[in-house]
């Protein structure tokens, strides 16, 4: 027993000591530099982002050996979440994949760029990094730099995973068999919603329970109707000169601002402690009446009934395999989901889907024009009124959500920037990540595309298009906003909104301008920067552009100058000195 | 609302105030300097306090006790003061005083949420005696070793954590390929949809309780069935006292003490339950499975791209922290013990 005792003694002091020493080597004791880089493209071990990204550490590593590139995944769910604890706790990452909302919420939080972009790239021959995008500098949102006390305009983000000219989409995916089955062509898919909900009213016999796969995630579904209505209604509140092609992108968000929190009680303690100037108290919110909530909501409610029953609690797992099964005929993927698919299948021995009988097609989620609310008239869905009054602001094209900009990519923690030596390291390796040789690999492996200007599409991106119509992609499509940036009495605007359209109503509104009332909400009020930072904003272009001489620089400060001079005027005039309601021309 | 002079009076005037204050001085000093008070007068024995042994005692605590109050009290106290501010999303805090508050009790869905955590609470109580009985069964065991069988198959699940055996139900509840959905198909010709149906959502987390056993409630309920004396179960069987008295009459008041123990964790846990309604959320179900607690963690951290609301969240967190305390008070002064 003693020597039992003895021997035991032995292995958990050699156990202790070497888990000492894994936790010394862990914890930094190596003279690497480590930045950690955190995306929503996960999970890594079941994605092909992994196969980019691990690329990318790879390669960089391989050149810089005192480097340590930590890649981290976060569900794009709870991404919000880390954001909050991470910028609040002091530890976000360094390197941070962030959407345009995103930055807009951590603008003070994060390094400006603009330095950077406006110097060389050490791996590019264009004279300024921000040339090697496709687009240039005109591909760029010029936002806030964050804090009130730094007002200065600038780039925030380094675009990655993206093109401005590339909508890359959820398309639905169909069962070829099945459809043939309903009397319908799987060679010529729906392009609009008319065309799709004659599909859905003919599989509608094979399948009584609903014809599409679906998780519980209400917000996406609904998206694709929402994002259908507001074609530039935010512009309809401005002067007409804030909505001329070379400002109207760079304004969107300011005049998003603007309509949605301009005008409202209740908030004055709020934003007295907060040190801002309280907005006029006024009636109700600009959004609350616009012409196409009926249709967009009665569009709304009949769309989702198009899921498959017991969506509202089906997991993701469930809904592929609703799909793989042959459940359903129809499912929406994404490229990536598509993979998590295929490998779904695979291990299900399903190695006859996709095949022979089994085939699949696919179509881009369809647009919405003025044949299909002459449908919804027809079937009684909405009044010819309601349809009438919609018509103006319907998309009636396929739509790009990006609009010709950059919309997402790599942000730097502000943190970054106190310590030198890793901004240094932060800004050589984004400029790595983002040169052509780098992202022509890139793109094919973590099946992407890419905003370095002459790095093809990979042809399995490619097809997860809507073809461009000719008058190009409609954009700055509004409709979803009224919804997704108000709260509602569930403090939750999915859940009000799936209660009204499937649910039992149970705060009983009578129509859909009762609903988006209830639901908006000025919460981003806290976003609006005082007046003066504005003005400072203004200011300082206006000395760049004194200071600057060479004619090609000139024009482009010019049209910074414009645009901060417009964003000043917009919210002196629109939100600080406004008095009445914000009206709809 | 009496007068402040009046309470004072029938405090028994200034010098009982200060008597009483006296007496929890005291009190507060037994329990720091390691004296008797019922014992006034003795000498504080501060060779004790400050021995060698005290110290490297303390020292073997101080590891607990620093993590402790890193941990647990700073983070209590921060947010008891932030319970009194607008918390902004760069984390900077403005004093508003009790705005937070008034938020919080006007706020309808907070009402709402109480009859929910009422439902959990109730039978969370009610639930407490299957693990009981089971104990006492396995105590009543003749055979030591069938005995320790039993124990060791109870203590098994706890290497799983409940998280997957939460997941585990939502699977076997789902919609489309639920075990249990299939079932009642079958039974009652219609499919339930047991985790997005308002009505149904509560009685289904309830139910994946089942067998409603605790692991760690019964180690805890069978070590205060093990320190009774022999000699009162050997009483008993003299007296012929069947197993339904034994139970009611000797078993259930015998363990009343371990009873306390776990009914003050139940009572923190079901006030401020809200994991496992997370777990079973949906759009659906919100109103069904919204709890106290889960609207203190939705207002941080809300499923919808809105910002958080701090504030709000501290505030009710701090009611629901003096709500707990309250009831584990109470319990511990109104469930006696019994002593044989």
């Amino acid at each position: 027993m003693k020597k039992l005792r003895s021997v035991l003694t032995v292995v958990m002091a050699a156990m202790l000591a070497a888990t000492l020493l894994i936790a010394s080597a862990c914890s930094g004791g190596g003279s690497k530099k480590e930045i950690v880089v955190m995306t929503w493209h996960g999970p890594y071990d079941s994605t092909q982002y992994y196969q980019g990204y691990k690329y990318l550490e790879e390669e960089y590593e391989k050149e810089h050996s005192d480097v340590d590139i930590v890649l981290r995944s976060e569900p794009d769910s709870q991404y919000s979440q880390i954001l909050e604890t991470g910028f609040s706790g002091g530890t976000a990452p360094d390197v941070i994949l962030m959407k345009s909302a995103q930055r807009s919420t951590y603008l003070s939080d994060l390094l400006d760029l603009t330095p950077y972009f406006l110097e060389k790239s050490a791996y590019s021959d264009s004279d300024r990094w921000i040339d090697d995008f496709i687009g240039g500098m005109n591909s760029f949102k010029l936002e806030n730099s964050g804090a009130d006390d730094e007002a200065a305009l600038g780039y925030m983000f380094v675009p990655f995973d993206s093109n401005p000219n590339f909508t890359e989409e959820t398309m639905f995916i169909f069962n070829t068999k099945q459809i043939a089955e309903a009397g319908l062509d799987p060679n010529d898919p729906p392009e609009t919603y008319e065309e799709f909900f004659t599909w859905m009213e003919a599989l509608r016999v094979d399948f009584p329970d609903g014809i599409i796969a679906g998780n519980s995630d209400v917000g996406t579904k609904l998206s694709h109707i929402h994002f259908e209505f507001g074609n530039h209604y935010f512009d309809s509140f401005f002067d007409e000169k804030y909505s001329t092609d070379d400002v109207s992108d760079a304004l969107f968000w300011d005049k998003t601002y603007i309509v949605l929190t301009y005008s409202q009680e209740g908030f004055e303690d709020e934003l007295d402690a907060a040190g801002r100037q309280v907005p006029i108290s006024g009636g109700p919110m600009a959004i609350d009446s616009a012409p196409y909530n009926d249709a967009m909501t009665e569009f709304g409610r009949h769309y989702l009934e198009q899921y498959r029953e017991g969506w509202i609690s089906t997991s993701d797992t469930d809904a592929s395999l609703l799909f793989t099964r042959g459940d359903v005929p129809m499912y929406t993927v994404t490229p990536n989901t598509y993979d998590t698919l295929l490998s779904d299948v695979a291990s299900m021995g399903g190695d006859k889907f996709n095949q022979g009988e089994n085939a699949t097609g696919m179509f881009p989620v369809p647009y919405l024009d003025a044949a299909t609310l002459d449908y919804a008239v027809e079937k009684g869905w909405i009044t010819q009124a309601q349809a009438d009054s919609a018509e103006p602001w319907i998309a009636g094209k396929y739509s790009a959500q990006t609009g010709g900009q950059f919309d997402f990519g790599f942000t730097v923690n502000r943190k970054v920037g106190e310590n030198q030596e890793k901004l240094d390291i932060v800004i050589d390796f984004l400029q790595f990540a983002t040169s052509k040789d780098i992202q022509e690999e890139y793109v094919v492996k973590a099946n992407s595309i890419s905003p370095i200007d002459g790095v093809p599409i990979p042809e399995s991106v490619s097809r997860f298009s809507s073809p461009e119509p000719e008058d190009g992609y409609a954009t700055q499509l509004v409709g979803g906003y009224a919804f997704e940036w108000g709260l509602g009495p569930d403090d939750n605007w999915g859940v009000t909104t799936y209660d009204y359209m499937l649910g039992e109503n149970k705060h009983g509104y009578k129509n859909a301008t009762e609903l988006i009332t209830a639901l908006s909400d000025p919460l981003w009020y806290g976003d609006i920067l005082q007046l003066s930072a504005y003005k400072e904003a203004m200011d300082t272009k206006q000395a760049e552009y004194d200071a600057t001489t060479d004619e090609a620089m000139k024009q482009i400060k010019e049209l910074e100058l414009k645009i901060a001079t417009y964003r000043y005027e917009l919210y002196k005039d629109y939100y600080y000195e406004k008095t009445g309601p914000l009206t709809s021309k | 609302m009496k007068k402040l002079s009046v309470l004072i009076k029938e405090a028994g005037g200034k010098k009982g105030i200060l008597a009483a204050l006296k007496k929890i001085g005291l009190r507060f000093r037994n329990y720091i300097l390691d004296t008797d008070e019922m014992l006034p007068g003795q000498k504080i024995r501060w060779k004790r306090v400050f021995g060698l042994s005290s110290l490297i005692a303390f020292l073997f605590a101080l590891p607990a006790i620093v993590t402790n109050v890193i941990f647990d009290w700073i983070p209590m106290f921060d947010g008891i003061i932030k319970a009194f501010c607008y918390v902004d999303r760069s984390g900077e805090s403005y004093f508003i005083g009790l705005e937070n508050f008034k938020n919080v009790f006007t706020d309808p869905i907070l009402y709402k949420s109480i009859g929910n955590m009422l439902f959990f609470f109730v039978f969370n109580l009610i639930l407490m005696f299957p693990t009981i009985i089971c104990t006492v069964v396995m105590f009543r065991m003749k055979s030591a070793k069938v005995q320790y069988v039993y124990r060791v198959l109870l203590c098994l699940p706890m290497v799983v954590p409940s998280l997957v055996f939460t997941l585990l139900w939502i699977f076997v509840f789902g919609y489309n390929f639920g075990v249990m959905t299939d079932l009642a198909e079958k039974i009652f010709g219609e499919r339930y949809n047991f985790l997005g149906d308002p009505d149904l959502i509560k009685w289904t987390i309830l139910f994946t309780g089942i067998p409603w056993v605790t692991s760690n409630n019964v180690l805890i309920y069978i070590g205060g069935l093990n320190g009774i004396s022999e000699s009162v179960w050997d009483a008993a069987k003299l007296d012929g006292v069947g197993p339904i008295k034994k139970f009611f009459s000797l078993e259930l008041p015998l363990i009343v003490g371990q009873f306390k123990l776990v009914l003050i964790g139940v009572l923190g846990a079901s006030i401020t339950t809200y994991s496992t309604q997370l777990m079973y959320y949906n759009a659906a179900v919100h109103d069904a499975v919204m709890t106290p607690g889960l609207l203190m963690y939705f207002k941080a951290f809300p499923l919808t791209t809105v910002p958080a609301d701090y504030g709000y969240s501290y505030a009710l967190g701090l009611v629901l922290f003096v709500v707990s305390l309250t009831l584990s008070l109470l319990s511990m002064k109104f469930v006696k013990s019994a002593d044989y």
